[in-house]
């Protein structure tokens, strides 16, 4: 057996600008790596009866232990932090060449704790090691050193503007990750994105790194990233090679049309959301399906690391007749040129009522300058359309006004106008305007491009997921649209909690060993435990991948619990409960929670309220988390100890009309209208 | 047949013809625990419980395949030579009891096969298969005993198979 690459947990003190390796934390194994690894550092350095944003909290970088190797699809890496938006566990995950970077600089995780003192740089430079174990320089330099001209407050310096100055200032070989102009600024929906343009969209992690005064993490690397036994290891790669190139969604539909694939799909099955979830049937869904992206936007495809698949559009320099000259016009080749993928074209596209694929393009480009959550930002100006229709606002914004569309996500990132009113997301939005039910979301976190009324369980993932409303934390699209592994019946409820809960792990797997989710198309836990098995020299079967699956997913209800998240919060908007849909294949239909949840819970083997119980946390290993975590008595309705729901914050919510927490650090997540 | 539905199973009553199954065919009982409806369930409900515990199968389809039968009477392993079987499968393991309906012993040998694989061979007995859905085990059962067919029929016929796979002999070490 060969010697496997020697990758370090390393933790950064911002606010002393110290750098070690980490001793003393969590066991790397029992969680993978990635996701995983990172969730159990979060756990252990971290504290769920704090503020999201508070500076103790700790934000880590994680790899997984198949990133940056010959694997499909292995250039994944994950952020984990309390999320600013939701207040709970977040996690978020890209591809591109930021984690292998992190990996061939001898990191498997980087660990960021206090907030420095002034704007900087994390320097990371594992280049030129006298020895494999040699652990990298990790720096925390004050932006004014590496670049004295950048100005953080200029709502100028977007994304392609910081990531040419710092490409300069820094040299050749490093790879970036960035929050851009909405995170800097402390818009809730800012994201991050590496300097190869892969998004960590979602939850506020932009806002979240910003918060700790860091302006980008900059990684180098050079070491090469040996797997224990190769010529297995190789052996199982051409075989989930094989399995991807036999499986029409990876070999055909994925690099053809890309993820827009799904929008003719989804729609015909009465389970895309249009107009803020008020119809499914949407006449503009031709003209932003994926044959149209394909034929009118797209110049070719790109993928990421050690990608098969390629499944991301690449287009040239934007001729939008409303098109503004804010950052890179996205030339052929261009790290910018990344095209709308499907999610992004529902919320910026059906969502919003614009059919105009150079508006949507142009909207998708804006949020990568600025740094905002596609998905999150055209459900909130979907939301404030809807209201502004309805003459609750002052402004007109009305469904299918593309130039308005464009400009106000110019102003979101800016954070001028009206649309700095919708950076924080829809649902502080919605409440502040007095009508949270206008909101479609899940633990404030906005529901992505499937109807729960026609995908029932789809709508039992949004409701569970850890994150909020999210399709990446357990996918149905596969069972429920494309028949994968086998085609259900979208409409039914019995039976969707087993399926989903196994989803559930397995993308939690993904998110950890590195792999990219879409490879889980075409082959599943049996494909992985054997590469697994062969890059680290460690046995690991099958059921023990969906066992550290099952883990991760636990220990992240564990922090939720903590924070305050019970049953009352795993629900869905109070219009995919009560509204029926008007119109298509779905026509009539609602969604009864209650006796999935039921089912969910029997199944996850957790109480009536979604508690893990003593005796589920130890059979996983978790004792040690549950008891460090959870307080007491985690009882509905009851206060948290020490912790996040002030009295006067019900008061008003019951004034408010709305169920709103506010955190003891001043960070609220929103419940949403029962 | 069985499928887990939260913590509940559903299995076939105990002499019931697959082909032909009723509602009242299918018994629910604890996943874990006896009731009453224990004396109407499947003989093999043992092993389905214990496959249940240490696996995340959904649903599991127990068969008897008659070319799969016939193979593991002699190998300890059943490689396809097929297309389809190779895509699927690489390797589907045989395991022995002494006691081969319902016992213990073979519920432990079971589903010590089913924490690395979908589905394995009873030697002698029949296939267990498993999968996130009960179409998925259904399609894995099926897949095998065309597979086991296959491979059955070339031994019969006497045919010295032309290997058309890069490294198919390293399916041995699936």
């Amino acid at each position: 057996m060969n010697r496997t690459a020697v990758g370090h947990t390393m933790h950064c003190r911002l606010d002393q600008s110290t750098s070690a390796v980490l001793e003393g934390g969590p066991d790397r194994a029992p969680f993978l790596g990635g996701r995983g690894y990172g969730v159990a550092l979060l756990a252990t350095l971290g504290s769920p009866r704090l503020d999201a944003l508070d500076a103790h909290q700790p934000f880590v970088l994680a790899a997984g232990p198949l990133t940056g190797t010959s694997a499909p699809s292995s250039g994944r890496f994950a952020a984990v932090a309390p999320s600013p938006l939701t207040g709970t566990v977040f996690d978020g995950n890209a591809g591109g060449r930021f984690g292998v970077r992190l990996r061939q600089a001898g990191v498997d995780a980087l660990v960021l704790t206090g907030a420095a003192a002034g704007w900087s740089v994390v320097v990371v430079d594992g280049r030129g090691a006298h020895a494999a174990d040699e652990p990298p320089l990790v720096r925390v330099v004050p932006l004014c050193e590496v670049w004295p001209e950048a100005d953080p407050s200029d709502a100028g310096l977007v994304w392609s503007r910081t990531v040419e100055g710092l490409r300069a200032a820094l040299g050749p070989g490093f790879s970036l990750l960035l929050p851009s102009v909405a995170g800097r600024r402390g818009a809730l929906l800012g994201s991050l994105r590496t300097d190869d343009g892969r998004n960590l969209g979602r939850g506020g992690l932009g806002a979240a790194l910003a918060a700790k005064r860091v302006f980008a993490v900059a990684v180098a690397g050079d070491r090469a990233l040996p797997v224990a036994e190769p010529d297995r290891f190789s052996f199982l790669v051409y075989e989930a090679e094989k399995q991807i190139c036999a499986n029409p969604v990876t070999s055909r539909a994925l690099p053809e049309f890309g993820t827009a694939v799904l929008m003719q799909l989804v729609h015909q099955a009465g389970a895309l959301p249009a107009l803020n979830f008020t119809t499914t049937s949407w006449p503009g869904v031709e003209r932003i399906s994926g044959e149209s992206v394909r034929d009118g936007l797209a110049v070719g495809r790109k993928g990421c690391f050690g990608c098969r698949i390629r499944c991301t559009p690449r287009v040239a320099a934007q001729s939008w007749r409303g098109g503004s000259d804010i950052g890179s016009q996205a030339g052929d080749g261009a790290a910018g040129d990344t095209g709308p993928e499907y999610e992004t074209l529902w919320a910026l596209g059906a969502a919003v009522g614009v059919d105009d694929l150079g508006a949507i393009q142009e909207a998708n480009r804006l949020c990568g300058e600025y740094g905002l959550d596609t998905i999150s930002t055209g459900a909130t100006i979907a939301c404030a359309m809807e209201l502004s229709e309805q003459g609750v606002l002052g402004h007109d914004l009305r469904f299918g006004d593309a130039n308005r569309m464009v400009e106000v996500v110019r102003q979101m990132g800016e954070g001028s106008g009206f649309g700095a009113e919708l950076a924080d997301g829809s649902a502080r939005f919605a409440l502040a305007y007095g009508h949270p039910e206008a909101a479609m979301h899940v633990k404030s976190l906005e529901l992505p491009a499937y109807d729960p009324r026609g995908m029932h369980g789809q709508g039992l993932a949004y409701a569970t997921s850890n994150r909020g409303a999210c399709h990446l934390r357990g996918n149905m699209l596969g069972p429920e649209i494309l028949g994968i592994p086998k085609m259900l019946d979208r409409f039914s409820t019995a039976g969707k909690a087993g399926i989903l809960l196994n989803l559930q792990h397995l993308s939690a797997v993904f998110d950890s060993i590195g792999l990219c989710k879409f490879a889980g198309f075409a082959f599943g836990e049996e494909v992985l435990a054997r590469l697994m098995s062969a890059a680290t020299g460690e046995p690991l079967a099958a059921q023990d991948l969906l066992r550290a699956g099952e883990r991760i997913w636990n220990l992240e209800r564990l922090w939720n619990i903590g924070a305050g998240f019970l049953r009352a919060d795993d629900t869905l908007p109070h219009r995919v409960l009560n509204t029926p849909l008007p119109d298509g294949p779905a026509a009539g239909r609602t969604f009864d929670l209650a006796p999935m949840l039921n089912e969910y819970y029997r199944a996850r083997g957790w109480d009536g309220e979604g508690v893990v119980g003593a005796e589920k946390a130890a059979a996983l290993g978790l004792e040690g988390y549950r008891a460090a975590l959870v307080p007491a008595q985690a009882v509905p309705g009851d206060r948290v100890p020490g912790d996040i729901r002030s009295e006067d914050v019900v008061s008003r919510d019951a004034v408010a009309g709305a169920d709103e927490e506010e955190s003891k650090g001043g960070g609220r997540h929103l419940r949403a209208v029962p | 047949m069985s499928v887990k539905v939260g913590d509940r199973l559903v299995i076939t009553r105990r002499g019931s013809m697959l082909g032909r199954l009723r509602p009242e065919d299918l018994i629910e009982t604890g996943i874990h625990t006896d009731d009453s409806g224990i004396a109407l369930a499947s003989s093999e409900i043992v092993v389905h419980r214990a496959v249940y515990s240490r696996t995340a199968a959904q649903a599991i389809i127990h068969v008897h395949p008659p070319h799969g039968i016939a193979l593991s009477l002699e190998q300890d392993e059943i490689i396809p030579i097929d297309s389809e079987g190779s895509y699927l499968f690489h390797r589907v393991p045989v395991v022995a009891a002494e006691r081969t309906v319902g016992s213990d012993e073979m519920a432990e040998v079971i589903s010590s096969a089913l924490v690395e694989y979908k589905l394995c061979m009873l030697r002698g007995h029949g296939l267990f298969a498993t999968g996130h859905l009960l179409e998925e085990a259904y399609q894995w059962a099926s897949a095998f005993e065309a597979s086991a067919r296959i491979a059955y029929l070339v031994r019969a016929a006497g045919i010295r198979p032309v290997e058309y796979r890069k490294e198919s002999e390293r399916y041995k070490d699936w």
